[in-house]
């Protein structure tokens, strides 16, 4: 569904995305892990075409990003980590805007908003303005409107920040729904528990590069019988947190 | 945290909110300061030139020099009441990052004051770009020395803290008891109807001569305008006492000119400590809530998207979101119609002052009157509309929508804006100026014109000059391309006075006349054509944007 090949993105002499190579196939769900700064927005950015890769290419579903736009295009959904929303307008018109965007019939919007609403339980506010809404709703809404032209392929930078637990059950159990429907799913995420127990696979990102992927099996296996959490910190940096006592004492 | 150290930090991130994404273009830096340097020299230059000329064949119509004054300081006056009550209602009451300050251990006083700082900055700046030209051109004239020159500068300072003070002091009980939404709007038309009465003042004056008598007139007319600033109200305004100080040094009356001064310093430094005072006790005490609560309310919607129906499909989400949004925010439809009523208004008054003059003018005053205000209120859509999308724009960007479609639907919804402002001129032809169903119809058809070539001009300017992150709607472009859009708004009511000017000068038919239908088509096409080509372009440049925030 995916293929990225020598994906690289520079800002002047900072190598952000060092040739990346990525392949996931239709229905997985793979998770994009790293420390901060380690180059997983860029990625996402880079695979959603909001950046353009210095070298390299995209594939989405057999069409190439930066020579089929708009056919590669419509089969992505993405959803930002902050859930930036037109705030004068309601979740339902909302969603009718992202639906029409991407050239859903207005029919179809209409059962699929009310689905969606229902889902993320939004059922009540669904004529309110935007910006009378938590944060939390507000991501409840940004989510619902990725999924309202039903993508083949979404793109979740962070997506349980912001949830409550419920909603964060909600949003794993959705996720595992979709993908048994075939939609693959990338997400990046610095919570290990959700990508140990979601993720088919994850790929290990630091300072752009490529440090592993596989199935959690697989890395477990190549790093003998580590948990996903000590192999994150023995691929990033680990001593870091040994050190930190050190650190605060002084 | 001393109120310099808070202030550096606060210059030292709006400085590095204007550098970032315009580190390279250099070359566009230079550029803007060229222009607005270029600007400042010119208006300077016709005013010592109009005024020079005026005092060599009179010499003793030095009261011209003090009208200027009165003037210069009274347009400064409006021009901050107009632009900056609400801005500084923001900065003050209701930025994001003043939750955050009042809870560090920093003196509020400091917060505030600091504050104070920064809307004294941005007022400053408007200043100096409206009335230094006035200023050194009258001190030119009169050959007079540095001394008169400090006096400016320390009466500037003393007269921009009186209206911040001011804001604070009229902010303070609005910001409790009405809401944030309703306060913006409460300011912006306040502001907006203190500025139109202001403005009118000078306006009462004939701006046409066609005859040393009418020469006369005018000068007659100069001197009971100056009354004017010698009423007991205007001499309540701090721009008459700022004007009055700077007027008795010109005489060389330096010791009534210093009392005016002190009086002036005097009433800002009491109005600064008190309000900053003032508000600092009402942040302290809970007396003013911190975090703006948003209006929680059910809309309507989809009332009239049957309308929709006659546009393309790919076009209707776009349009209907775009004209949802700004007819929903005040802000957004305050910023793109106010200047442009303003500008409608401008020939109306100078029609109900001198009315023999005003039949011959008719005509083309009302032209002049339909096209401006269709070019500004078409601009400042198109403006808006890229930059009005904020930190969603990316949904646009990653959507499967063509970069030239894109701004092809943003230029005629920008268009669609200014429909309301075209149709209007179309009526108003009609009722006030008294012409034909034919005649209003043709001129609607010039407007029309006038307004998608605003809007394409607009769309351009706010594509390559977006500010996606802004928190008011007059930043949505970087300040460099605002002052560009406001010398090309003063170039058009220029070139519209001129015209007027040059009509009743030549007294040619052709200009006096009303154009015929085949000119307002052909108007028609040539604005279609530039703004289309100014979409285009603005096409171009969203096929190079990228997403870099978040």
């Amino acid at each position: 569904m995916l293929r990225a090949q020598g994906l690289t993105r520079r800002y002047g002499s900072l190598l952000a995305v060092d040739h990346l190579d990525l392949h996931i196939a239709p229905g997985q769900i793979f998770g994009l892990l790293g420390p901060n700064g380690a180059g997983k927005t860029t990625t996402i950015k880079l695979m959603t075409g909001l950046l353009r890769p210095s070298e390299g290419s995209v594939q989405v579903g057999g069409h190439d990003l930066e020579k089929e736009p708009s056919a590669a295009r419509r089969l992505i959904g993405y959803v930002a980590d902050e859930p930036h929303l037109y705030e004068k307008l309601t979740p339902v018109e909302f969603l009718r805007f992202s639906g029409e965007l991407y050239g859903v019939a207005a029919d179809t919007i209409r059962g699929r908003t009310q689905r969606l609403l229902h889902l993320f339980e939004l059922d009540g506010r669904g004529d309110f303005l935007i910006e009378s809404l938590s944060h939390g709703m507000k991501q409840k809404v940004a989510l619902a409107g990725a999924l309202v032209h039903e993508p083949r392929l979404l793109f979740l930078d962070e997506p349980t920040v912001g949830l409550d637990p419920r909603g964060a059950r909600t949003l794993k159990l959705l996720l595992r729904h979709l993908a048994g429907r075939g939609i693959t799913i990338v997400l990046s995420t610095h919570i290990l528990e959700i990508a140990e127990r979601l993720c088919d696979r994850v790929a290990i990102l630091a300072k752009g590069k490529l440090l592993a992927t596989g199935t959690m099996a697989e890395l477990t296996e190549r790093m003998g019988e580590m948990s996903l959490e000590e192999i994150f910190l023995e691929m990033t940096g680990g001593n870091d947190v040994t050190d930190l006592s050190e650190a605060l004492d002084g | 945290m001393t109120l310099l150290s808070l202030l550096g930090w606060q210059l030292k991130i709006a400085w590095a909110g204007m550098v970032r994404g315009r580190r390279a273009r250099v070359g566009q830096r230079i550029l803007l300061t060229t222009v607005g340097l270029f600007w400042l020299a010119m208006l300077g230059a016709v005013i010592y030139l109009a005024l020079g000329e005026a005092i060599r064949r009179t010499p003793e119509a030095t009261w011209l020099l003090d009208l200027t004054l009165y003037s210069a300081w009274l347009g400064a006056l409006a021009m901050v009441i107009f632009f900056n009550l609400g801005f500084l209602l923001h900065v003050v009451f209701f930025s994001r990052d003043l939750e955050f300050l009042m809870a560090t251990p920093v003196d509020p006083r400091v917060v505030l004051g600091s504050r104070f700082a920064v809307g004294m900055w941005s007022n400053l700046l408007l200043n100096l770009f409206l009335s230094m030209p006035a200023v050194i051109a009258v001190g030119a004239v009169s050959k007079v020395g540095p001394a008169w020159y400090a006096l400016f500068a320390v009466a500037q300072i003393s007269f921009l803290a009186i209206p911040v003070a001011l804001t604070y002091l009229i902010g303070i009980p609005l910001a409790r008891w009405v809401s944030t939404q309703r306060l913006r709007a409460l300011f912006s038309i306040l502001g907006f109807g203190l500025a139109l009465f202001l403005w009118s003042l000078p306006q009462l004056a004939p701006s046409r001569i066609r005859s040393a008598a009418e020469l006369d007139r005018l000068m007659n007319h100069g001197i009971d305008l100056l009354r004017v600033f010698q009423s007991p109200a205007a001499l309540l305004w701090p721009s008459t006492w700022a004007a009055a100080a700077q007027v008795e040094a010109l005489r060389g009356h330096w010791g009534a000119a210093l009392s005016r001064l002190l009086v002036l310093a005097g009433v800002a430094a009491l109005l600064v400590a008190v309000s900053i005072r003032l508000a600092a006790h009402s942040y302290r005490d809970g007396w003013i809530r911190l975090a703006s609560v948003a209006t929680s309310r059910q809309v309507r919607s989809e009332r009239f998207t049957f309308l929709l129906n006659l546009v393309p499909r790919d076009w209707r989400p776009l349009l209907w979101k775009d004209l949802t949004i700004v007819a929903r925010d005040f802000r957004l439809s305050f910023q793109l119609y106010s200047l442009g009523i303003l500008m409608c208004l401008f020939p109306f008054m100078t029609l109900a002052t001198s009315s023999s003059e005003g039949a011959v003018m008719a005509p083309l005053t009302a032209l002049s009157c339909a096209l401006g205000a269709a070019v500004v209120v078409g601009s400042q859509a198109g403006i808006m509309l890229i930059p009005m999308e904020g930190r969603s724009a990316w949904r646009l960007l990653a959507a499967p929508v063509s970069p030239q479609n894109l701004a092809v639907i943003k230029w005629l919804t920008a268009t669609c804006l200014t429909l309301p402002v075209v149709v209007g001129q179309a009526v108003l032809l009609m009722l006030a100026f008294h012409r034909s169903f034919h005649e209003a119809f043709t001129g609607g058809l010039i407007a029309l014109g006038a307004a998608l070539l605003g809007a394409g001009f607009g769309t351009w300017t706010g594509v390559s000059f977006a500010n996606f992150e802004w928190d008011h709607p007059r930043r949505m472009i970087s300040p460099g391309a605002q002052i560009i859009w406001g010398l090309g708004v003063g170039l058009i009511t220029g070139g519209m006075v001129f015209l007027s000017q040059a009509a009743v000068w030549s007294s040619s038919p052709l200009l006096t006349g009303f154009p015929s239908p085949g000119v307002a088509l052909l108007v028609l096409l040539v604005g279609t054509g530039i703004g289309a080509l100014g979409a285009l372009r603005a096409g171009h440049k969203i096929a190079r944007m990228e997403w870099e925030a978040g």
